[in-house]
């Protein structure tokens, strides 16, 4: 009688390679991230030289406001100058501000909109940006709507942060190339074919100066930058408040 | 009566060549995966709402500096910044990045766009004021400052 003595097979079991297989698979394209680099752009003012001299802002176009360290993460605005008449006033001693506080945002964001650059200013700024996205030199197209007709371009504005936060108190200016354009709205020259070729926004002329105790953190700048940026200011100047009194 | 057994169609889908899917894949992993740039210094970035932070496009030529204290927190200590894999003292970074500047102008014809400032919470403006200033003098006026998404991160 033969018996078939039973054969240790010496085959692994594959049968759940294609599961492992997957699950890498799976993971990999779920754990997948790619890293986007996000920040506050920031434009120094040119350097000074013999020829030009420090120009001095107007004060009514002026708010300076010294920044300093409340504590760990908090931060705390004294209103040295403002325009007078305005919302907001040269603080008392001892009259800080939270950064936060809603009343010296809404203050910022009044006298920024107050002082929103007219249309031309704008216009005059998306042209050169228009001149140099197309690599031509400066001065080639006399004015905006020539630029328009000749590139063949479309005029679109995108809505800003500031009209949503103004409703219908948000100045508006209406443009024969663009329409109604608001304070923060973004002017954009677009393409059909290559879509947004130059865009410029609508800002305000008002200018932030903001002093920052020597010692104060870094975090601090940040979120005064934060601060007045979200309330329409764009032109910023960022210096140290000397200590008073001395020291080291 | 003996029935005939009917020929059944093998169920087995062929496995032999599963081992080499997982290998390709494998490779194909290897080959492609780009580890993120970690050679910065180890910092705390600060927060910001998204709506005043942009991103900066791809076609932009730009040059992250890293800048901490040594000691984060005690300002008695001197604020070291790395930029690509050298560390250097605050004073010289502008010089050095200026010089970056000139390379990329001789070399590849490229203007050096935007300057990505990625500082702990922690430096003092005095050190940040002195930087900018630094940079005026340098000539170098576009930069950006990187903070993270407020709520986001640790």
């Amino acid at each position: 009688m033969r018996k078939d003595r039973p054969r240790a097979s010496g085959a692994i079991p594959d049968a759940s390679m294609s599961d492992i297989a997957f699950l890498l698979l799976i993971f990999f394209l779920v754990t997948t991230t790619f890293e986007v680099q996000k920040g506050i752009s920031y434009q120094l003012p040119k350097k000074p030289d013999e020829q030009t001299e420090e120009v001095v802002i107007d004060e009514t176009n002026r708010l300076v406001m010294t920044v300093k360290q409340w504590g760990l993460g908090s931060y705390v605005a004294l209103i040295d100058q403002a325009p007078p008449g305005g919302p907001l006033q040269r603080a008392r001693a001892g009259e800080d501000v939270s950064l936060e506080d809603p009343t010296l945002q809404q203050g910022i964001m009044t006298l920024a909109s107050e002082r929103a650059e007219p249309m031309s200013a704008t216009a005059n700024r998306l042209l050169s940006n228009l001149e140099v996205a197309k690599g031509v030199p400066s001065g080639t197209y006399s004015s905006l709507s020539s630029a328009v007709q000749a590139e063949n371009l479309t005029a679109i504005v995108r809505s800003g942060l500031i009209r949503e936060a103004m409703g219908s108190t948000v100045p508006v200016v209406v443009d024969p190339i663009f329409g109604e354009v608001a304070f923060g709205d973004t002017l954009v020259l677009a393409d059909a074919r290559q879509g947004d070729i130059a865009s410029a926004v609508r800002e305000s002329e008002l200018v932030v100066i903001l002093k920052f105790f020597p010692d104060c953190d870094y975090e601090g700048m940040i979120a005064a930058l934060d601060v007045i940026r979200r309330n329409g200011v764009s032109r910023t100047g960022i210096t140290i408040q000397e200590r008073l009194g001395g020291g080291v | 009566m003996k029935f005939k057994r009917r020929m059944t169609v093998s169920g087995n889908i062929f496995t032999g060549t599963m081992a080499d899917i997982v290998f390709l894949l494998l490779v194909f992993f290897m080959a492609t995966t780009i580890f993120k740039d970690d050679s910065g210094l180890r910092i705390r970035f600060p927060q910001a709402h998204p709506q005043v932070m942009s991103e900066l496009g791809k076609e932009n030529l730009t040059v992250a500096v890293w800048l901490k204290q040594l000691t984060p927190g005690d300002d008695q200590t001197e604020v070291v910044s790395r930029i690509g894999d050298y560390d250097l003292p605050l004073d010289q970074v502008a010089e050095q990045l200026k010089r970056l500047a000139d390379k990329f102008w001789r070399e590849q014809n490229k203007r050096l766009d935007v300057i990505v400032l990625n500082a702990d919470t922690r430096v003092p403006m005095e050190a940040m004021v002195t930087l900018f200033s630094d940079l005026r003098y340098e000539e170098l006026y576009s930069i950006q400052f990187n903070a993270q998404e407020l709520g986001s991160g640790i």
